[in-house]
């Protein structure tokens, strides 16, 4: 055997870009490299990971509803504590590492070091964050997602980050001890608590938001049938932002600083970061809570309240569904779980010639609702397709909590269960009428007949989401609406086509139905 | 001159620490000794620009460092090693001297090669990228030396370099010294009055902040013949001033 021996070669050295060559560029580049953060990001991205990450991905892949956790603030909530913290303890490095002095007797003004060392460490946090949003992106539009990508709710989350990370450096800072770190970690996350449980104006500020507590509604067809409301985004953005160029700004106001002149700019800084802070205050304090989203009138645009412009896909059939086209997926399911209502209604006088999805007007709107209007007369029936258990509120603030939307919108079992009486209720209530016990009966009869459940409808007559009141049990009006809805689906079909109007001004008495 | 003080004084409370100090000094190497609290840290702390004088005036360069302008500027021709050395674990030699050497505004392009000289004249070139936290208390010393000489300083300010250096380091310490003494003042506060006879040309002895000799070390010798305490004829020297000064 031999060996061959080769030249051995010299590292190759790789060219830095231009501006990692000037002194602030290596100085970045060192700090970069020699961050805290980097050690503690890790734990910030297992977090996202088992909180907003799982969260997001049980939802629909609409981007409406995989925005919906985002737009809650878990994602700077997850990282606030450890961006915090860590920035912190870079922030009091040079204190307890006892570099003070030999830092001081440098020319560099120690507000440009430590702007150096604060920059390196929310660049980590920024880029850390980023990514796990981009993953959680690109994971949903790899779903084929529909709709379009919300990104108001990520800048929030980026500014919150570093709103988080340049205050928790500015207390490293200041206040140098050991303990600053985990204390301001500690305080964020229960500040960040309590805004949660907070409804007030002011808790617009926080990135958190609840949706049990919060004026904000957070719906999953938020920039679907209206532009996405930017407004209390921007208020945010501008509070956090000012947050942060506030801190960032401490930094150079000691005497150690340098020069007066450069203090005087720090303390100009301050000033500018709390001024936008303050603004923002002030702007939310003028919020006003809508079925759309938070409207600040300062910031408002007329043309956000415009609806988008949709060409409906529609199912074929005598009362075809039409849906916006963001929900074209739903359209079978949305289809056949109205189906039992479109053939009992079809051909009717009076009856619905179209069923068209618009938005729901309810700040938290319910799986599904309809009304019918116009001339020819149409639905306008709207659907939750976003909704979810953990984050929907039903009528009366009560989640229904019975599936997940997910397995709501593809199981024909909870579709006639949750969403046809919700569609069916008002429709047939539109149709009929319920002032008389005949139109009482006729709607009950109907509705069984299409498949409503009695106690579906107990509980939508309890919560008020049915016009119609419910006939009590053994009196005449249910036993003739019984007896109505036994009837062959041809025989009720064509007593209602010679019957409806008569029915309908009140002329026909209970004695008189089939 | 490098250094001009003219009765320079600092209090801390009502405690005079410096208590009107006169002293000039060019290239070479001045040793600053003196017992505890006598003020030499003091006194380096003002000329390293530090701490202000609550009273006096200070020239260092022939610059106003109450000034911002020329304070910057002295600064970037500075070098200091403070008595307690504060270091980053996290980084390595070559990453603590680097960053100094970018805080005292050495020109970019000259970084590398002035972090890799000092870094060799401090016998670290093989612990170039050893984490700090790795590194004996000697060699921690070194690495401190190294980032206060990055900058091809004018003015020095050894605040106990020797401190935790071997035997065999001091001597290599005391050659540097020397050489840098060449171009530069360096002024040099030790409790070892070898390391002043060793690698001074000028000797500064402080009591209760003021200045009791200034001569050379062969000065210093003389004042003992006779009269001081020491097994060295240098310690006898700086016990003889120091009960003078007592006295």
């Amino acid at each position: 055997m031999s060996a061959v021996l080769l030249p051995a070669r010299a590292p190759r050295r790789i060219a830095l870009p231009g501006v990692l060559r000037t002194s602030a560029g290596r100085l970045l580049r060192l700090e970069l490299r020699r961050s805290p953060m980097l050690w503690i990001l890790p734990l910030a991205v297992l977090v996202f990971w088992l909180d907003t990450y799982r969260s997001t991905m049980v939802l629909p892949p609409l981007w409406g509803s995989r925005a919906l956790i985002l737009r809650q603030g878990s994602a700077a909530d997850d990282f606030a504590p450890f961006v915090i913290g860590a920035a912190a303890w870079a922030g009091g490095r040079d204190r307890r590492r006892g570099t003070d002095e030999q830092v001081e007797a440098t020319a560099l003004p120690r507000w440009a070091a430590r702007l150096t060392t604060c920059t390196a460490a929310l660049c980590w946090a920024l880029l850390a964050n980023l990514l796990c949003v981009a993953v959680l992106y690109g994971v949903t539009a790899a779903q084929g997602a529909a709709g379009r990508p919300l990104w108001w709710p990520v800048a929030v989350t980026e500014v919150a980050v570093l709103a988080f990370g340049a205050a928790g450096f500015a207390a490293g800072t200041l206040l140098p001890s050991r303990f600053t770190a985990p204390l301001a970690a500690i305080v964020v996350a229960l500040m960040l608590r309590q805004t949660l449980r907070s409804g007030g104006t002011f808790a617009l500020l926080s990135p958190t938001v609840s949706p049990m507590y919060s004026l904000e509604a957070l719906r999953p067809d938020a920039g679907v049938f209206t532009p996405y409301l930017p407004d209390l985004s921007i208020t945010r953005i501008l509070f956090m932002g000012g947050a942060a160029v506030a801190a960032l700004g401490l930094l150079g106001v000691q005497r150690s600083c340098g020069a007066i002149g450069l203090r005087r700019a720090a303390a100009a800084v301050v000033a500018v970061g709390l001024a936008a802070s303050v603004t923002a205050a002030v702007l939310v304090g003028t919020a006003k809570s809508t079925a759309t989203g938070v409207v600040v009138p300062a910031l408002h645009d007329a043309a956000d309240d415009r609806p988008i412009p949709a060409v409906l896909v529609c199912s074929s059939g005598a009362v075809p569904v039409c849906l916006n086209p963001v929900y074209r997926r739903y359209l079978p399911a949305a289809t056949a779980a109205l189906d039992p209502l479109r053939r009992e209604v079809a051909g009717l006088p009076g009856a619905p010639v179209r069923m068209d999805q618009v938005a729901a007007p309810e700040r938290f709107p319910q799986v599904a609702a309809a009304r019918i209007t116009g001339t020819p007369p149409v639905a306008q029936v709207s659907f939750d397709f976003g909704y979810d258990g953990a984050v929907w509120l039903g009528p009366g603030g009560q989640g229904r909590g019975c599936c997940s939307a997910v397995q709501l919108w593809s199981s024909a079992a909870y579709l006639h269960a949750q969403v046809l009486p919700l569609v069916a209720v008002p429709v047939v209530d539109g149709l009929v009428g319920h002032a008389g016990p005949a139109q009482q009966a006729v709607s009950e009869g109907l509705l069984q007949a299409v498949g409503v459940p009695s106690d579906e409808l107990a509980v939508l007559v309890a919560v008020q989401a049915a016009p119609a009141g419910l006939s009590g049990p053994g009196t005449p009006v249910q036993a003739a609406g019984q007896r109505f809805a036994a009837l062959p689906a041809a025989t009720r079909h064509a007593w209602l086509t010679a019957h409806l109007a008569d029915l309908r001004a009140g002329r026909i008495t209970l004695d008189q139905l089939p | 001159m490098n250094v001009e003080i003219n009765d320079l004084t600092r209090r801390f409370g009502r405690t005079r620490a410096v208590d009107g100090v006169d002293l000039r000094t060019g290239p070479g190497v001045l040793g600053l000794l003196g017992p505890n609290g006598a003020g030499k840290t003091s006194l380096l702390r003002m000329i390293a620009t530090v701490i202000p004088p609550s009273s006096g005036t200070l020239r260092l360069l022939e610059r106003d460092p109450g000034a911002a302008g020329p304070r910057r500027e002295i600064r970037r021709r500075l070098g200091y090693l403070p008595q307690d050395l504060g270091y980053y674990p996290g980084f390595t030699v070559v990453d603590f001297v680097e960053y100094f050497a970018l805080l005292k505004e050495v020109p970019p392009a000259r970084v590398p090669a002035a972090v890799a000289a000092a870094v060799e004249r401090v016998g670290l070139g093989d612990k170039a990228k050893s984490k700090l936290r790795t590194l004996s208390g000697g060699m921690l010393r070194r690495a401190g030396i190294a980032q206060a000489i990055v900058n091809d300083p004018e003015l020095l300010l050894f605040d106990e370099p020797t401190a935790g250096l071997d035997p065999e380091q001091r001597v290599e310490f005391r050659t540097l010294l020397r050489d840098l003494g060449t171009r530069a003042t360096v002024v040099v506060s030790t409790h070892l009055v070898e390391d002043v006879g060793a690698a001074c040309g000028e000797v500064v002895l402080m009591h209760q902040g003021r200045i009791a000799f200034q001569g050379t070390p062969e000065q210093l010798t003389a004042r003992g013949e006779g009269h001081g305490t020491g097994d060295a004829p240098l310690e006898r020297g700086y016990s003889a001033v120091l009960a003078e000064a007592r006295s």
